[in-house]
């Protein structure tokens, strides 16, 4: 098992607010027409009036270690069920909407309102929408009680997604289509906060644990889950009676899981898949497919995952903010790029497409490959001839991870820094050696996160809950703080951009290199696939399939 | 590996069989052809430093993922430039340090066990040692590989360990086999009745005597280990990186194999040419040595 | 006959045992409180897990205490309760088995069937052409490791002929053609190997028997080879490729590990597989004895074969 389609689906374990997703996924994403030179794999646009039926057939690498969206941290599991389940509101998706676009419409919700002290937000839900009809539910229909439901169920439970609600200090159902929510502090963002996938509206019979959300999954959604069979496929039925006349065109979604990438890629040739997650660095077998099977598809997902460089900041050499820097300029990110993932940009630790982002030529500068100014900067430090060291990375996120720490290793080691890598397990590097800082250096991936804000606050500050690489600095705990208040966008982008600079130049971990694009193959008779980078793959009910 | 067993079974039964490599050749063509691979893997695994074109670890930055012969690389480059034939040269290292290692370690407590065993032969010592051997055997390869980088994770060390569960069973049936056998021979017997002791006699009389058919199971179990080792990179659970292995490179390698075939069949092929190679010696050391088969 | 088969039955349960105990001791002779740390390590296990699988595995008692603790559960066909998802071992286990035994016996199969008649014309026409071809192929079969012959079949056979497994893996109940299709690749894969050594072995058990002054005898007597090698010789040569089954199983079963996993077919090399990347203790050891317990069946049933076969056998054997 060590293909990189395998691994690149897990990523690291996701917070609250990262539903903006992952863009190693399948599912997600598409911010551009990719094609090659030949002009192979061109996304038709315009392929006529939907058509009705079909299956879409599509292959996972690794499934969901269970189904309750509350409890598991794997975005595996909101893929799995996204289609099942409603949100009060959802960002949109279409030909004409941006990818990753944080236009909002309403999903159950019909209209929602704020007050104006932004503390009071009220939400008026569809009439007449039916849950799915398997027991204990039975296709009854869906009322305000059910919000409540789910978000005392979210309130009760531990994990990330308890600050997405944290703010809400009272729920009120004055009738079955209202839903008042009374805020601690204002919020000027809290449909966007209702628009997370964590937010999907569950049955009251699930929470009171009339049946379990682990192996069940009930919702208002476009899909009905038939069945799952546990590492081996899950059975999408269309819902008959779902709130939005005429969708989901599609009949039915059958995912495979096959780890197994050569497998994955002889099923898309063999016609049994209409979809596959192509990872990024696997570009020349992308362009071979594309030329050799008539029709495929190819959208190019612009990246928002990044990779970085964890450093020990509290312990050991990499405590010393010189050899940070050495590192960050001793690593030849676009050569990296080039040879090992199909593109993407350098990014400071906000990704690109987040408002707040520095400019890339910014980027571009600060993150420059010197192995010069390295050696400089370590002369500095106090190691003029380098030292050893060792370089964690798991396999757990595929072979193209292990490909850039060796790629690292070398780079590294040109300017003395000699580095042996010690290849972990998943299970090992994300539940112990990660949270608990048990490494002096590490490569690994990021999961995207919501807002810079959230970047900043949880990595960067002194108390940040994913603090991982022990930064204590003052002042930058201050700046984070005083960018929350801001309330003028230009003042608050140019603060956001000034806490980035001071990181890179004064802090350096975790040390971002890069976000890599990925890509999406699918058949040709497969249209109208407009995905949004959450987990939730609502856009599937959109999407429709020629029929012969 | 049932081959190995029985085969080196069979050869212990006629250890005698004693004869110049000269005959050797001319009896076992095939044998002889396999012996010189097996130098050839040995050298080129001694000698890879200086027989290698580039260093193994290198990356040409320039030539990323080229064809065999472009830019001066015989075989082609990786994904990170290395040279692919550097690698696979390096890889005989890699496989050669772990199987000796792997078979001195299984070898030298499977031999004991053995011989112990066979001395004591019939006895509750024997009776004990073969179950555990049993058991032993009984749990496959891989699952106890599996377990035991479980446990230990994945390094050449735990490799090596894990892999002489694998082995101490098959040497120590041969050993004891062999035991048994000469313990009824006379000159044991004269041994002990002029009041030899025991450590003595299994020193004196018994290793000598096992050499023959340990070389047939141990030529063998080289190819049997060889496979497992890339089995377990190939996992994920071997060698770990950059460590040139050839199981790793297969690995790496896979999801290029449409586009990219150098980097998988050169290390691919010098891997099944090197366990035929090994298997093939052992046969024709075993039907050499077993007059039965000489036809 | 019963008699022996009891007592081989038996022997058979003993080495079980012993396969127990030495899962016990590996874990336990590991230096450092592994077992312990590993636990510590597994997502989503809680304190009160750790505890109680620590009190399970008695790491808090005496080591002999703890062995009793083991085995008792073992008795009982108690192997405790997966990490992952709270439910009995041995329940996830018998769900995988099926899989994995199906896949085993199509190799074996596979094997037996192309195996025996490459080896039996491999015989009759010793040193001919076809001899040596067969030869070379068997040794062949005998070096390509599994895996590497699975991605190239997976490969190859979707490129050149656009062909591919069917994706989802069903129960030989649920859909048995399509059950088939799908275990086609792996069986080939992991069959090469046993058929090739049963070509080998058959070849040269054959060539003995050939050589036999049994046999000189009834071709004196006027008899064709292939009368001579079908009927006399088939008989006693059948004995060792048995013990090549016998001896198989266990790279068989190693090998279903990785085909499981290549070609996502939910048996038991799959679900260790996924066990030790979860670090899911119970559900490793599990298997480790479930493998075991396979491994020894099969050799006590290809023992009581061999005495069916030859009674001689069960007299010569009943001491080993």
């Amino acid at each position: 098992m060590s293909h990189p389609m395998l691994r690149l689906q897990r990523s690291p374990v996701r917070t609250a607010g990262a539903a903006v997703a992952a863009a190693c996924l399948a599912l997600t994403a598409a911010c551009g027409t990719g094609t090659d030179a030949s002009g192979k794999g061109e996304i038709v646009e315009d392929a006529g009036p939907p058509q009705d039926g079909g299956i879409l057939h599509t292959a996972a690498t690794t499934d969901a270690p269970s189904l309750d969206i509350h409890k598991e941290a794997s975005y595996m599991t909101h893929v799995a069920v996204g289609t099942v389940y409603s949100r009060l509101v959802a960002p949109k998706t279409g030909k004409d909407v941006e990818y990753g676009s944080s236009e909002l419409e309403g999903d159950l919700a019909e209209k929602w309102s704020k007050s104006d002290d932004l503390k009071t937000w009220t939400f008026n839900l569809r009439q007449g929408v039916k849950f799915h009809d398997k027991p204990p539910v039975n296709g009854r229909e869906l009322t305000s009680a059910d919000v409540k439901c789910t978000v005392d169920r979210i309130k009760s439970l531990p994990g990330h997604q308890l600050g997405l609600v944290a703010n809400v200090a009272k729920l009120e159902t004055p009738d079955p289509y209202t839903v008042v929510f009374t805020l601690a502090s204002a919020n000027t963002g809290f449909d966007q906060t209702m628009a997370n996938p964590f937010m999907s509206i569950l049955p009251c019979e699930g929470t009171s644990g009339e049946f379990s959300f682990a192996e069940e999954a009930i919702g208002t959604g476009p899909f009905v889950l038939k069945s799952w069979k546990r590492d081996q496929e899950r059975v999408m039925e269309k819902n008959p009676d779902y709130f939005v006349e005429g969708l989901p065109h599609l009949d039915g979604i059958q995912t495979t899981v096959l780890p197994d990438a050569q497998a994955q890629i002889a099923a898309l040739r063999s016609g049994k898949l209409d979809m596959i997650s192509s990872l990024s660095t696997e570009k020349r077998q992308v362009e071979q497919l594309l030329s050799q099977i008539d029709g495929l598809q190819l959208r190019t997902e612009k990246g928002i995952t990044q990779t970085r460089v964890f450093m020990n900041a509290a312990e050991g050499p990499f405590s010393k903010l010189e050899v940070r820097r050495a590192v960050a300029h001793a690593i030849d990110k676009e050569g990296m790029i080039k040879a090992l993932r199909s593109g993407g940009s350098l990014t400071g630790p906000i990704t690109p497409t987040l408002f707040g982002s520095l400019p890339q030529d910014e980027v571009d500068e600060l993150l420059e490959y010197d192995p010069e100014k390295a050696k400089e900067l370590l002369a500095e430090a106090g190691y003029p001839d380098g030292f050893e060291a060792e370089l964690v990375a798991t396999d757990g996120y595929g072979e193209t991870i292990l490909r850039e720490a060796q790629w690292i290793q070398e780079d590294l080691g040109k300017v003395g820094i000699k580095l042996t890598i010690d290849q972990q397990d998943y299970a090992t590097y994300v539940s112990s050696t990660w949270p608990e800082t048990k490494y002096d250096i590490m490569y690994g991936l990021q999961t995207p996160m919501l807002t810079a804000d959230e970047y900043l606050t949880s990595e960067y500050t002194s108390t940040g809950t994913r603090n991982w690489s022990r930064v204590n600095d003052p002042e930058l705990d201050k700046m984070v703080a005083a960018q929350r208040v801001i309330t003028d966008e230009a003042e608050r982008e140019k603060a956001l951009q000034d806490i980035e600079r001071y990181i890179m130049e004064n802090v350096s971990t975790p040390l971002p290199l890069y976000a890599y694009d990925t890509q999406t193959l699918y058949s040709g008779k497969v249209h109208n696939y407009y995905p949004h980078p959450d987990y939730s793959s609502r856009e599937l009910q959109n999407m429709w399939m020629e029929q012969e | 590996m049932s081959i190995a067993i029985s085969g080196a079974a069979r050869a212990a039964r006629h250890p005698k069989a004693r004869g110049g490599l000269v005959r050797f050749a001319t009896e076992q063509p095939l044998g002889a052809v396999a012996l010189f691979l097996i130098t050839l893997f040995v050298v080129v695994a001694v000698l890879a430093p200086w027989i290698a074109p580039y260093d193994p670890l290198a990356q040409d930055r320039v030539n990323l993922l080229t064809p065999p012969g472009v830019g001066g690389h015989p075989a082609g480059t990786d994904e990170l430039g290395r040279d692919v034939l550097s690698r696979s040269l390096y890889g005989a290292r890699t496989s050669l340090l772990i199987a000796v290692s792997t078979l001195a370690l299984g070898g030298v407590i499977g031999l004991i066990v053995g011989v112990v065993s066979g001395y004591f032969g019939g006895t509750w010592i024997d009776s004990v040692l073969q179950r555990i051997m049993d058991a032993l055997m009984a749990i496959p390869s891989i699952v106890l590989l599996l377990f035991v980088a479980a446990l230990l994770g994945p390094s050449v060390r735990n490799t090596v360990i894990a892999l002489s569960l694998l082995v101490i069973p098959s040497i120590n049936r041969v050993a004891r086999g062999e035991m048994l056998r000469i313990r009824e021979e006379p000159y044991v017997e004269a041994a002990r009745s002029v009041g030899c002791s025991t450590p003595r006699i299994l020193l004196r009389y018994g290793l000598p005597n096992l050499m023959a058919p340990l070389f047939v199971m141990g030529s063998l179990l080289f190819a049997v280990i060889l496979i497992a080792e890339s089995a377990l990179s190939f996992l994920g659970i071997g060698t770990p990186p950059p460590t040139p292995s050839w199981g790793r490179m297969l690995s790496e390698g896979r999801s290029q194999l449409e586009i990219a075939p150098w980097m998988t069949v050169v290390p691919g092929l010098i891997l099944s040419v090197s366990v035929l190679a090994f298997n093939l010696l052992g046969d024709a050391m075993r039907d050499f040595l077993d007059p039965k088969q000489r036809r | 006959m019963l008699l022996y088969a009891g007592r081989r039955l038996t022997y058979g349960l003993l080495v079980l045992a012993l396969v127990a105990t030495l899962v016990f001791l590996i874990i336990r002779l590991i230096p450092g409180d592994v077992v312990r740390l590993q636990l510590a390590d597994a997502p989503g296990v809680t304190q009160a897990q750790i505890d109680q699988r620590t009190t399970e595995l008695g790491l808090d008692e005496p080591v002999l205490i703890q062995f009793g603790h083991f085995v008792g559960g073992l008795v009982q066909g108690d192997l405790g309760t997966s990490f992952d998802d709270g439910r009995p071992v041995t329940t996830k286990i018998l769900e995988r088995l099926p899989a994995t035994l199906e896949l085993g016996l199509l190799a074996i199969l596979f094997g037996v069937l192309f195996g025996v008649p490459f080896g039996l014309i491999s015989a009759i026409r010793h040193h001919s052409l076809i001899d040596n071809v067969m030869r070379f192929l068997a040794v062949i079969g005998m070096s390509l490791p599994n895996f590497w012959l699975a991605l190239l079949l997976i490969t190859f056979l979707a490129l050149w002929f656009g062909w591919s497994p069917p994706l989802v893996y069903a129960s030989p109940t649920e859909n048995l053609s399509q059950n088939l299709i799908h275990m086609l690749l792996p069986a080939i894969a992991l069959g090469a190997a046993t058929m090739a050594s049963i070509a080998r072995m058959l070849r040269s058990s054959l060539l003995e028997v050939l050589g036999s002054n049994f046999i000189r005898t009834i071709r004196s007597r006027g008899a064709s080879e292939r009368v001579v090698v079908l009927k006399h010789a088939g008989r006693s040569s059948m004995i060792p490729v048995f013990t090549v089954l016998g001896l198989q199983v266990g790279s068989i079963l190693g090998g279903t590990v990785i085909l499981e996993r290549i070609f996502a077919i939910p048996g038991m090399g799959s679900l260790i597989f996924e066990a030790v990347g979860q670090r899911d203790y119970p559900v490793i050891l599990g298997c480790v004895i479930f493998y075991g317990a396979i491994f020894i069946f099969v050799n006590v049933v290809v023992d009581l074969l061999y005495a069916v076969i030859d009674p001689r056998i069960r007299y010569e054997g009943a001491s080993a």
